[in-house]
């Protein structure tokens, strides 16, 4: 997997969302939950990175209960890489800016 | 159950201004019912009941890949209340959050953009086909033969060829707009 990928902000409130199996719904919930209501997903807009992250295989569509026509979205282990990088690539650029801004704080 | 017709022509440039329009006869209790072309059916319904957006999808309605996102849709209370070739009409009962289908500006601008080519293509044609037809009207009238028929809907053909321009330019402007507002770029 390439490294220079950054993903944006949407996707990676999706994947981190998709650690537990959630269908469409649960997805806008969780982020809106997660970012204190900031982030509301609009439904073509998840629509269109669900699309984009199956065909990436970083998340997958989980067998629907019998009954259930709701389908339910996980993260794959090339999902949770793709996760991981953009953490630390955030991390550093945190970390890159605590330095400098700290000290002038101080 | 009260029922009303309203009749009104609505260019595909200007779909966010139809939208606002239906919008409007929500909050005045009027829910769309069905429409086709010029015609729009309401019922009523408690003012501000409901919520609408207007989307033109990349196929037919009727697709797979389509049906799959209409049951998408569905699930987050998001229904089709009418199909008109690639456009869909989507109710959603009001929640308190504004009913939007986009959230970020990469969604919103890729959408604006396929209207703007279905409305290069729809006007490109009509300017060909607008210019042929005037061109073989004159020479029919220089000759003497047939009428000068072929003209008028050739004019005709120009004149949804200019608009659709002008109509062109006002949505590139909103979608120049979009891609400004939000984020610093390098």
């Amino acid at each position: 997997m390439a490294d220079n990928i950054v993903l944006t902000e949407g996707v990676y409130l999706i994947l981190l969302s998709l650690v537990n199996p959630l269908h469409g719904y649960g997805i806008i919930k969780s982020v809106s939950e997660k970012t204190n209501g900031r982030v509301n997903l609009a439904a073509g807009t998840l629509y269109g990175a669900i699309s984009n992250l199956l065909n990436r295989g970083w998340i997958v569509e989980l067998d629907g209960e019998a009954g259930s026509r709701k389908k339910e979205y996980i993260i794959t282990e090339a999902g949770k890489d793709a996760l991981m990088t953009e953490y630390r690539r955030l991390k550093e650029l945190v970390m890159l800016a605590g330095d400098v801004l700290e000290e002038r704080n101080e | 159950m009260n029922k009303k017709t309203e009749y009104r022509l609505n260019f595909i440039w200007d779909y966010d201004k139809e939208e606002n329009w239906i919008n409007e006869e929500a909050k005045n209790g009027w829910r769309l019912d069905k429409y086709f072309f010029i015609k729009y059916d309401f019922v009523s319904c408690e003012p501000g009941e409901y919520e609408y957006r207007i989307q033109l999808l990349d196929e037919s309605a009727n697709s797979a890949k389509n049906r799959d996102y209409l049951a998408f849709l569905r699930e987050m209370g998001i229904n089709v209340v009418s199909k008109w070739f690639r456009w869909i009409y989507l109710e959603k009962k009001s929640d308190g959050t504004p009913f939007e289908l986009f959230s970020d500006r990469n969604s919103r601008l890729k959408h604006m953009k396929s209207v703007l080519t279905l409305i290069k293509t729809v006007g490109g044609m009509n300017g060909f086909i607008g210019v042929t037809n005037v061109l073989i009207g004159i020479i029919h009238s220089l000759n003497g033969t047939l009428y000068g028929s072929f003209n008028y809907i050739g004019v005709l053909n120009i004149l949804v060829a200019v608009l659709s321009y002008y109509g062109a330019k006002r949505l590139k402007k909103i979608s120049e707009n979009l891609e400004v507002t939000g984020e610093v770029e390098e």
